[in-house]
């Protein structure tokens, strides 16, 4: 497995993921690289596809470790609020500021399963590779993942934004 | 579990399914084909995916990935001594559970016998413990120099824990090796025969080492089912507090 191609096609996408999933960017980070690390650490081999899905499975994991103690997360929160960006921004940017906070606010909301299951689907993982990282059965995803984009957009349309 | 509503249409669990492409019965693309609100709700549930794309597309920031680079280069660095084997006996992982000595002798009691025919191998194990994860542990619980060490030779092993007091965290490794180690507090005892390990516990914390490479593997703790890997297929039904790729921890209610 080679260090910079594994790098440079995996990254991007885990730490994006990572972010969408607990909403800090420093923890984000922090989780992609220790998943990266633990990766060639453990010199894990399989195909490409093998290989992403074990790396969102540990980011998962990670993510899930540290904000296992509800109070963290909260504390977490209220020390990193997510707010819309002061009013000198252009008109644009405030809206796509207020956008990204409608939409942490709305995962936020959501159970820890429901927001994964969400975010592992619209990162492209199969029902499958969901199941084995949600620690579901997999004949269930259908349902979870249909509930949990239910969720998603009632309380996203609650806080006024149409999904 | 039917594919269809009281009303006689493709439930909604159907048609996320047939949206993602994932399998489903025929039966249901056949009423798809020839029901216009089932199209209808199909083509919604797209609209719909297609909104939470841009909405969580709105959540994406610029990360630097030249700096993560360098990161995980240096962090690699770091570890490569730490992933060296701290025993001769080349089990390479730490114990973080294991408290803040740097060497401790794990001591067999009179408690530990083993039974007719046993592959008991080894009964003592010397062993660095690395720096620990101090979040790991309920307060209360002490180091365990308590344990057995067993080879697992048919590739099956079971590992039966009895007399658990409520509260006590389990944690399970797994390892390369085909060796099964369990730990626990002083006081504990330990039994064995061919693929079964059992122990009766007096406190925690408790430690299991299972290999990777062992073709069925259960835990079992109190009479109850925690843990059964069978061909790679891992079920947890014991209560999991947390969960690593290659580390669960379980405590006992």
């Amino acid at each position: 497995m080679d260090f910079d191609t594994t790098f440079n096609e995996e990254y991007r996408p885990l730490v994006g993921y990572c972010h969408r999933l607990c909403g800090d960017r420093d923890t984000a980070e922090d989780v992609a690289q220790e998943a990266m690390v633990r990766l060639f650490e453990r010199d894990v081999d399989g195909s490409p596809a093998g290989i992403r899905a074990w790396l969102f499975k540990t980011a998962t994991h990670l993510i899930r470790d540290r904000y296992r103690v509800e109070g963290n997360r909260k504390r977490l929160l209220s020390e990193n609020p997510v707010m819309p960006t002061e009013s000198e921004s252009p008109d644009n940017v405030l809206e796509q500021a207020e956008k990204r906070a409608r939409a942490r606010r709305a995962l936020d909301a959501m159970p820890t399963r429901d927001r994964e299951m969400l975010l592992m689907r619209y990162s492209g993982f199969s029902y499958r590779e969901i199941a084995e990282t949600v620690d579901v059965a997999a004949t269930s995803v259908g349902t979870l993942l249909a509930r949990a984009e239910r969720r998603f957009i009632d309380v996203l349309a609650a806080a006024g934004e149409p999904a | 579990m039917t594919y269809l509503t009281d009303a006689n249409h493709l439930t909604e669990r159907v048609i996320v399914e047939l949206r993602d492409n994932t399998p489903v019965v025929a039966d249901a693309r056949v009423h798809l084909d020839g029901c216009d609100i089932c199209q209808t709700a199909l083509a919604a549930s797209e609209d719909r995916a297609a909104d939470i794309v841009s909405t969580l597309t709105d959540l994406d920031e610029h990360f630097d990935v030249e700096s993560a680079r360098e990161a995980v280069r240096a962090r690699l660095a770091q570890r490569e001594p730490a992933a060296k084997p701290v025993s001769d006996r080349g089990l390479r992982t730490s114990f973080w559970t294991l408290g803040r000595a740097a060497t401790f002798l794990l001591v067999t009691t009179g408690a530990l016998s083993a039974l007719p025919g046993s592959p008991l191998r080894e009964f003592l194990i010397g062993r660095e413990a690395q720096a620990p994860e101090p979040s790991a542990l309920p307060p209360g619980e002490s180091a365990a120099p308590v344990g057995m060490r067993m080879v697992v030779e048919g590739g099956a092993v079971d590992v039966e824990l009895q007399q658990v007091p409520s509260g006590t965290s389990i944690e399970v490794r797994w390892l390369s090796g085909q060796a099964v180690t369990v730990l626990a507090a002083t006081g504990s005892s330990f039994t064995s025969a061919q693929g079964l390990v059992r122990a009766t516990i007096t406190g925690g914390p408790v430690t299991i080492e299972l290999p990777k490479s062992a073709s069925e593997v259960s835990l079992a703790v109190n009479g109850r089912m925690y843990l059964r890997r069978t061909a790679g297929e891992e079920t947890l039904s014991g209560p999991v507090d947390a969960q690593d790729v290659d580390r669960v921890l379980f405590i006992v209610p």
